[in-house]
């Protein structure tokens, strides 16, 4: 046995990422690890990269337990890993991304020099590998984002590794160099170098792998083997699973015809390709795809924190000339990013100051604007116990003491306070628990019980399911599908968010 | 059309270094047929050694996204430690030795601080800064020295027809040419510059670096300023003063990225260097108002930090969209 | 760190009987300013007085600061080197409030309200009649004389009336001598050494040389040297050289025959009348409130009658 993962469990403060996964590799087998976002793909590629430790269990490769220190270590074992986010230097040229860890060298007068012809000749070996065709010594920043995945494969190559993890390899690429990086895969394997395939492209992973483990919410699900006999659409029921039905706290309003945001041929190239779109009054609209599908970037175009090429955006019917967070929050407009802690929170301020910062402009008396602090603190502290966060003291405790979804929960009621007519939530619910995702739809749905709107960006295909009144599934930058609440389909939707573009439109 | 368009102005930042000296020059060489004369270019070369020197130590920094302005401070440090030494009889060549060390164990005490209890580079350099200069006045009870007559030979000897203070620039540059193009070490400086995440991730040992270029800077400003003491003859309370922002003016200057990660020191902050001299040179000799040379000082360093900042934002786009996918 | 530096220099006050003067410098990065430090505070202890000092490092706010607490410990009196002529007022109108004297060395305040008692050098003066008497030796010499000037740093109201002191004396001479370059230097010796370097490359028959400060005189010496033109007087190459100040550099280049004109400021004498001023007032007697210091101007001729009043003699002697 290659590799053999044991009980592998994981946390991340009190988020359980990994709750006891275990399987096995074989040398010259591919492994497909599938499941949905935050199912602890990534986690499981770290802990093997050497990035992160294993909370608790063994992994043993060929048969010697092995608990790497470092990256090193772990490359040093033979065991690489291609990154989903790409590792390469672009300031640096081909072949110093390919050697930088350790360059052949010659020595000078005693100073060892790096062997520049030494370098680009195993450079080329190596791109010609991958089927890459490029000069060695071009600076990366110049590549195309394909020709950097293929080098990033290249790097992997060069450590002669053992094993080798690919977390979504084919994003960047087009079919035709896709069906080329298979063909390399099948060589490794006719080497005799065992693999793991993590992707979230399931007929890819099918054609691949020898055999496919499932992972949902941290724990292995179930294993296929080649010819066992098994269908897209069962894999597809085990990544989502059905436990979830009465999970969602019902909403009973029903969304007004009225546009209140309307957005037409939105494009920003390569992310987002023409998107348009209405969000009605008093309606909940999800957006699903997979990472990079473009579901931030619109919303993120939208409310003016990127700048987009092409396109307009209009609010209750009137077009929107200033395209920015200030003016967006004087519309009524809140946005929660998906990175509460660089962008949402302020760390080591309190809760009460943290749920008041948005509103600062309401309290401010008509007199010299001085903010009233007494009816901001006592409107702040009834807004947070709504949200139900648990805490010490609302003016005395640091918001970085808190776990992950009480700092969400601190975001939402920042945003709440404003009273916002349009709420954009992206990833509301990532990384924390059960309990505190309840509190976070009842707060949701109390807004749009009031005739508010929220747009839901998720990667959780159930909470889209439970919470929306409509969903559109983004796909390479476009929307490749909408549902309507009533012919809600799990499979249609994943599907939708999942396949190659042209088949999708087809659909 | 556009893209067409991005990749001229993306041109014209990458050689803005160049377009840069050669405008300068050129001006004054119409300006003053003085300029052009090999005596006066021969002036601005040794006038530009040390600060090219120190510049140079500070491209290490600068390549890894860190900052040292500490340097002027380490500079009246080693010329106030050299000052001492003559003045209580060591021999030159001891008093030039230990001012090295001085400077590079200034640098480790930098580098210390910011590896090892993870302060930013700012902060740690900006103390240092005053505490340098605490230290020489008070080692040198704010009067001003004045050193040997040997020392003044050194500064304006020649070797094979090249002034001292021209050769050690030429071994200065070169090796740290050859250590930032040709050596792994180097490469790897761009590699942690660029994004220092990546290289721990990518099993660097990135400390070690970081502590190297500190070191290294340490060095280099001791270094230039002992030759900018050969070229005096004596240490004032005042010397060293602002020489940070000079170094790093003309390492910017140069094409050197605050950023990190991009820039270099042939023939980058060389020309940077030599570019800053042959302004005050150029000024001088046209005899400009002195009103004007602060002013043209200022719009040059505003026009660097500009252009390095398109520069930047040209890179986070390609960056953007690059890594979208 | 800097507060610590602030405590060690605060806290040297000494425990006596009679009145207490508070002694706040804007920066100690020149030695004349130490010589004005170490001047002052004899004089204090000559006067039976004792003191507290601290330095401010360039920070005008920190002076402030350094000023209330002097304040606050009820000092009898107060001698300040400002860090300029406008941060100063609200430091005088402090002291004013709390009925403290106090004294504003080397600088004048830009707005004349207020109490206080100023000593200043007369910049332009002194380096008026210093250049004045280059130009007498000059004269004297006969033949044509192309000059230079070191200026200081612009933004120094000291530079500033130097510069204008030198250009104002040299009209009487506009017949015999030619201005043909001004260096700025930014009070920085490599500037200046780049500077007199480049300038004398533009015009290599330069033979008048009137430095703003004498610490810049070892660049000018350095680029002299390397253009084989630092002769002592006398020498048919030598180099008309004048300077202000009074430094150590300038009283050794005096006394070996090199420096033809220094204009030196009193500091002896300022640091006397400061002192002597603070005390009547505390005492209630009436005293002079604007002493202006006259300076001298030293040269050649007069060494032996000039020369110990220099304050860069007690420098140079060690």
């Amino acid at each position: 046995m290659l590799l053999e993962l044991k009980e592998i469990k994981k946390s991340f403060g009190q988020v359980r990422v990994l709750k006891g996964v275990s399987f096995t590799l074989e040398a010259g087998k591919v492994l497909g690890l599938v499941g949905e976002n935050g199912a602890g793909k990534s986690t499981l590629m770290n802990i093997l990269g050497g990035i992160h430790k294993p909370s608790s269990g063994e992994v043993f490769l060929e048969g010697k337990a092995f608990a790497p220190q470092g990256p090193t270590v772990s490359l040093n074992s033979g065991i690489a890993l291609i990154h989903q986010e790409l590792n390469l230097f672009p300031n640096l040229t081909v072949f110093e991304n390919l050697f930088v860890k350790n360059f052949p060298r010659k020595s000078v007068a005693g100073i060892k020099l790096i062997d520049r012809r030494a370098a680009i000749f195993r450079a080329k070996e190596l791109l010609e590998q991958v089927g890459l065709d490029i000069e060695p010594d071009r600076i990366v920043e110049s590549l195309s984002p394909a020709q950097r995945q293929l080098l990033e494969i290249a790097k992997a190559l060069s450590s002669s590794p053992r094993i080798i993890i690919f977390d979504e390899p084919t994003t960047a690429l087009t079919r035709h160099e896709s069906r080329r990086l298979f063909s390399l895969i099948n060589d490794l394997r006719s080497n005799g170098i065992g693999m793991i395939y993590i992707s979230h492209n399931l007929e890819d992973v099918i054609s691949l792998s020898d055999d496919i483990a499932v992972l949902r919410d941290g724990e292995f699900i179930n294993g296929y083997t080649k010819g066992g006999g098994y269908s897209l659409g069962s894999i597809i029921r085990d990544m989502v699973g059905r436990d979830m039905d009465q999970f969602f706290p019902d909403r009973d309003n029903i969304p007004r015809t009225d546009h209140l945001l309307e957005v037409k041929n939105l494009g920003m190239a390569p992310i987002v390709n023409g998107v348009s779109f209405v969000a009605k009054k008093g309606e909940v609209l999800g957006f699903y795809g997979l990472v990079g599908a473009g579901r931030s970037e619109v919303a993120r175009c939208i409310y003016g924190l990127d700048s987009f090429e092409y396109g307009e955006v209009l609010w209750n019917g009137m077009r929107v000339k200033t395209l920015n967070p200030a003016a967006w929050i004087s519309r009524g407009v809140a946005f929660l990013t998906e990175d509460r802690r660089e962008e949402g929170l302020l760390l080591d301020q309190s809760i009460e100051k943290n749920v008041a910062l948005a509103s600062l402009g309401s309290f401010a008396s008509a007199f010299l604007r001085r903010i009233k602090r007494k009816d901001i603190n006592s409107a702040a502290k009834k807004k947070a116990e709504a949200t139900r966060v648990k805490c010490d003291s609302f003016d005395g405790q640091a918001t970085s003491t808190l776990s992950g979804g009480n700092q969400q929960k601190i975001v939402l009621a920042k945003w709440l306070l404003t009273d916002p007519k349009l709420l954009i939530l992206d990833e509301p619910t990532k990384g924390i628990d059960v309990g505190a995702k309840h509190d976070i739809y009842e707060l949701v749905n109390e807004l749009v019980g009031n005739g508010s709107s929220v747009l839901l960006i998720s990667s959780e295909l159930e909470e889209l399911l439970g919470m929306c009144d409509r969903i559109l599934v983004m796909n390479r930058g476009r929307i490749s599908a909408e549902f309507a609440k009533d012919v809600f389909n799990r499979e249609a939707i994943l599907e939708s968010a999942l396949h190659v573009m042209e088949e999708a439109i087809g659909a | 059309m556009k893209v067409i368009q991005a990749r001229s102005i993306r041109k014209v930042l990458d050689h803005s270094t160049l377009i840069l000296f050669a405008a300068i020059v050129i001006t004054f060489g119409f300006l003053s047929s003085q300029f052009f004369t090999f005596q006066n270019l021969s002036n601005i070369l040794i006038q530009s050694s040390s600060l090219a020197i120190i510049a140079t130590g500070m491209t290490f920094v600068l390549l890894t996204a860190g900052i040292d302005l500490s340097v002027g401070s380490t500079m009246f440090l080693a010329g106030v430690v050299s000052a001492k030494m003559v003045a209580w009889g060591s021999p030159l060549w001891l008093a030039c030795v230990t001012v090295l060390l001085v400077g590079t164990l200034y640098g480790l005490v930098n580098a210390f601080f910011i590896y090892r209890f993870k302060i930013i580079p700012f902060i740690v350099t900006l103390a240092t800064f005053y505490v340098g200069r605490g230290f020489g006045l008070f080692l040198s009870e704010t009067r001003a020295m004045n050193l040997p007559e040997g020392f003044l030979k050194i500064g304006s000897v020649s070797i094979l027809g090249i002034p001292f203070p021209v050769l050690v620039l030429g071994v200065v540059i070169l090796s740290a040419h050859l250590a930032l193009s040709k050596t792994q070490f180097g490469r790897q400086i761009y590699a942690v510059g660029n994004n220092a995440e990546k290289a721990r991730k990518a099993g660097m040992p990135v400390d070690r670096i970081l502590l190297s270029v500190y070191l290294i800077c340490g060095f280099c400003a001791a270094l230039g300023g002992l030759v900018a003491i050969a070229q005096l003859g004596a240490v004032s309370p005042t010397f060293g003063k602002q020489s940070e922002f000079m170094a790093i003016a003309a390492a910017i200057l140069g094409g050197t990225s605050l950023f990190g990660g991009k820039g270099n020191v042939f023939p980058g902050t060389l020309i940077g260097a030599v570019t800053i001299q042959s302004i005050q040179n150029g000024l001088v000799i046209v005899n400009a108002n002195p009103y004007l040379y602060p002013l043209i000082t200022g719009a040059v360093i505003f026009l660097i930090v500009l252009i390095d900042s398109l520069r930047h934002m040209q890179e986070v786009k390609s960056r953007r969209l690059g890594a979208s996918f | 760190m800097s507060l610590l530096a602030v405590f060690f220099l605060t806290s040297c006050s000494q425990e006596k009987n009679g009145p207490v003067i508070g002694i706040s410098f804007e920066t100690l990065q020149a030695e004349y300013w130490v010589a004005s430090l170490e001047s002052i505070k004899a004089e204090c202890e000559r006067n039976g007085a004792s003191y507290i000092e601290s330095v401010a490092d360039g920070d005008a706010n920190r002076q402030f600061e350094q000023v209330s607490n002097f304040i606050s410990r009820r000092v009898d009196g107060i001698i300040i080197a400002p860090k300029d002529a406008h941060t100063v007022i609200p430091i005088i109108k402090a002291a004013n409030k709390a009925n403290i004297p106090i004294a504003i060395y080397n600088r004048v305040p830009v707005e004349n309200s207020g109490e206080y008692i100023t000593v200043v050098a007369d910049n332009y003066e002194i380096a008026k009649s210093a250049v004045d008497h280059m130009g007498r030796i000059a004269r004297e010499k006969g033949g044509e004389y192309k000059a230079m000037i070191l200026i200081g740093d612009l933004g120094d109201i000291n530079a500033i009336n130097r510069r204008k002191g030198f250009e104002d004396a040299l009209v009487e001479y506009s017949d015999i001598v030619e201005l043909v370059a001004e260096v700025p230097t930014e009070w920085n010796q490599e500037k200046a050494l780049a500077g007199v370097t480049n300038a004398l490359q533009a015009n290599p028959d330069i033979n008048f040389i009137f430095s703003s400060s004498d610490f810049l005189f070892p660049s000018i010496v350095s680029a002299l040297k390397n253009l084989d033109k630092y002769h002592p007087v006398g020498h048919e190459d030598h180099v008309l050289l004048g300077g202000f100040d009074g430094d150590a550099m300038a009283y050794k280049m005096l006394m070996e025959g090199y420096l033809d004109v220094d204009g030196v400021q009193d500091v002896h004498f300022e640091c006397v009348e400061a002192v002597q001023s603070i005390f009547d007032m505390i005492e209630g007697k009436e005293a002079n409130m604007r002493i202006r210091d006259p300076g001298f101007v030293i040269h050649q001729g007069n060494i032996d009658e000039f020369a110990g009043r220099m304050w860069g003699a007690d420098f140079a002697s060690e």
